[in-house]
């Protein structure tokens, strides 16, 4: 049993050396920086802006990480643990987004419940800062990064203190900060990666 | 006394019949990396390994005749590019290598 523990932390060690680049952090921070954009210049297009970051983060990787780092192919056990997890986070995803499509359909008929009304009205912002938070844990219990388990505290704390402050017009403050430090921490982190892993020799045919 | 030399002597052997091309630190890191995944190209085992490349690949080709690692060489783009994997030989081999380890470092007393 202990052999299996041994081996099991060494091959977590494997799979959490590729979160170690920080650019899955800088795009999450970015998310977050659109999100308290938003509302201060209420952007409609923002989606379309994420989908970008996204496209520009996955080629950014394979231009940067994998030639540092090589290529793996991970054991079809944890293949299927990955598998399970991503599909646990689509649920709740779904389940996030169906809850916004029932609000928004009871917002726009005006068939609201008034109590309820009244709660979202108050604290809109810290659902939904919950919502992200529980995401992003779920992102750092999929890859086993623990640091990412802090960002999903921050992000809590943050939409928490925009809810509070949301009466003074200044909600999208500590979010904008939430989004910088976590974009910070990412600089940092992938400035130490590309220092640390410098790009290898290439190999030859032999020939 | 008699009864305790024995017991040495066994010792002694359990640990002189573990398998060398394993035990060599480079090579036991290398197998012990390939045993927890499917395959990895070079630079992934230099990176979690730490070794040169001409140490890694001069470890690798020790690996490979033992028959202990499968060696496949293709191309990603135009550039050639080597996987790696530990064949079922190899892991039967690491994990007869690690059991007589365990079990002779187990028998010695701590003082």
């Amino acid at each position: 049993m202990e052999r299996d523990k041994e081996l099991k932390e060494l091959e977590q060690e494997v799979f959490r050396s590729y979160f170690k680049d920080g650019l899955w952090d800088i795009y999450g921070a970015l998310i977050l920086l659109g999100f308290g954009l938003t509302i201060v210049i209420s952007w409609d297009y923002l989606i379309l802006v994420f989908a970008t970051l996204a496209v520009i983060l996955l080629l950014f990787r394979r231009r940067i990480v994998v030639p540092r780092l090589g290529r793996v192919k991970f054991s079809s056990e944890r293949q299927t643990k990955t598998k399970r997890s991503v599909l646990i986070a689509m649920v709740i995803l779904t389940f996030t987004a169906l809850l916004g499509v029932v609000f928004f359909v009871l917002f726009s008929t005006d068939s609201m419940p008034r109590w309820l009304d009244i709660w979202m009205g108050d604290h809109f912002l810290a659902a939904f800062g919950g919502m992200l938070a529980l995401l992003v844990a779920v992102a750092a219990y999929i890859v086993g990064v623990w640091r990412y388990y802090g960002y999903a505290a921050l992000t809590f704390i943050a939409y928490v203190l925009a809810s509070i402050l949301r009466p003074n017009d200044i909600e999208a403050i500590p979010i904008l900060i939430a989004g910088s430090i976590i974009l910070i921490s990412g600089a940092v982190i992938l400035t130490r990666f590309l220092r640390k892993y410098p790009l290898p020799p290439q190999e030859t045919d032999g020939s | 006394m008699v009864a305790k030399n024995i017991g040495e002597d066994k010792e002694a052997k359990s640990v002189a019949s573990v398998d060398r091309i394993i035990h060599e630190p480079a090579r036991f890191n290398i197998m012990a990396y390939l045993s927890v995944i499917q395959s990895a190209d070079f630079t992934f085992l230099q990176t979690q390994t730490g070794l040169t490349w001409g140490n890694l690949s001069s470890h690798i080709n020790k690996l490979e005749t033992a028959g202990y690692v499968v060696v496949e060489k293709d191309f990603v783009g135009k550039k050639p590019h080597t996987m790696l994997q530990l064949t079922d030989k190899g892991r039967t081999a690491f994990s007869d290598y690690r059991k007589k380890m365990r079990k002779a470092l187990n028998t010695l007393p701590l003082k």
